[in-house]
């Protein structure tokens, strides 16, 4: 699974589809597989893989069928809002094809293919548990994706990040900014930092975790494909 | 300003800078550039700062954003106050 990556891909993604696309649905759209899942996957599953990635498990969560799914309940439920269904369906769209790249990838293709794809990149690691995940990601070429998303991200989408973009691009597609605003006495300074709340989560958690995985607990960095070594090769259900 | 208290949208004269009203109306009051960057910046610095020391527990999709969110809020409006106060 990726990281931060996921929170770096949100503001990229805006650069290309800005102006018809809300990006809270954007982020409902990329947190949705992991809310509907991770909880789960760390502390109730059996086998983490399967049941994260796979079937018999939730594994078609993760997948562009079940973004339709989504972006159709979205439009049904905010009776015919696009800019929310298409927010919807490109980030839940995103999160699958970026789960592909660890070992036991995603089933991006159901309901017409139940096999799940995988570039095979780096371990998956939550059976290792969520700090062992974490060291496995960090240590490994998924650290590199994070990296290079947010590389990617500040050079060729930084305006993403800035007051004139939210004002003039984010904000007029979606009402529900003003209605925040209003509802929450926001002055325009926080609903900003609201807007950019997700890339900060994104750096600090990159920054953070790269910093207690390597020079708090001393683990090496092992990149390349399909490290880390440490943790067991992926064993198909 | 709208009827709901909440401060309506419009810039300075400049791209990027507030306009003179909303860079002075107190709680509400819009940053300069530099003032963001750095209330950004130190912000990040102490969020680090409490990950590297509670681990994963403020490592997480609630609270990360919703310190920057607070953060942002309420820091300058501390700062403010405690300027006046030293003034004073």
């Amino acid at each position: 699974m990726s990281w931060a990556a996921h929170e770096f891909e949100n503001f990229a993604l805006l650069k290309k589809f800005g102006v018809r696309t809300s990006y809270l649905g954007l982020l409902v759209g990329a947190l949705g597989p992991d809310f509907l899942t991770k909880a789960w996957t760390y502390y109730g599953a059996d086998n983490p893989a399967q049941f994260h990635r796979g079937w018999p498990g939730l594994g078609f969560t993760t997948s562009l069928g079940m973004a339709v799914i989504a972006a159709a309940f979205t439009y049904w439920v905010s009776k015919g809002h696009r800019a929310w269904a298409l927010g919807v369906f490109v980030g839940w769209s995103a999160h699958a094809i970026t789960d592909m790249f660890d070992t036991a990838g995603a089933m991006v293709l159901w309901p017409f293919w139940w096999e799940p794809f995988s570039i095979g990149m780096w371990k998956y690691g939550a059976g290792q548990g969520k700090f062992g995940d974490a060291v496995a990601y960090y240590s490994s070429l998924g650290f590199a994706m994070d990296g290079a998303a947010l590389l990617l991200l500040l050079v060729f989408a930084w305006r993403t990040l800035s007051r004139d973009w939210f004002e003039t691009v984010v904000r007029p597609v979606d009402g529900a900014w003003d209605w925040i605003q209003v509802k929450f006495a926001m002055p325009d300074r926080a609903l900003l930092a609201f807007y950019r709340g997700f890339f900060f989560y994104g750096f600090t958690r990159f920054v953070s975790w790269s910093v207690i995985v390597h020079a708090v607990e001393g683990w090496p960095f092992d990149l390349t494909w399909g490290s880390p070594f440490w943790v067991a090769p992926y064993q198909p259900w | 300003m709208s009827e709901t208290g909440v401060p309506t949208r419009g810039g300075g004269d400049e791209p990027g800078q507030p306009s003179l009203e909303r860079a002075t109306h107190g709680s509400f009051r819009e940053l300069f550039p530099a003032e963001e960057l750095r209330l950004y910046g130190l912000g990040t610095a102490v969020f680090i700062a409490l990950a590297l020391l509670t681990h994963d527990v403020v490592l997480n999709w609630i609270i990360g954003p919703l310190f920057i969110t607070v953060w942002a809020w309420y820091v300058p409006v501390l700062h403010e106050r405690w300027r006046e106060r030293r003034r004073r």
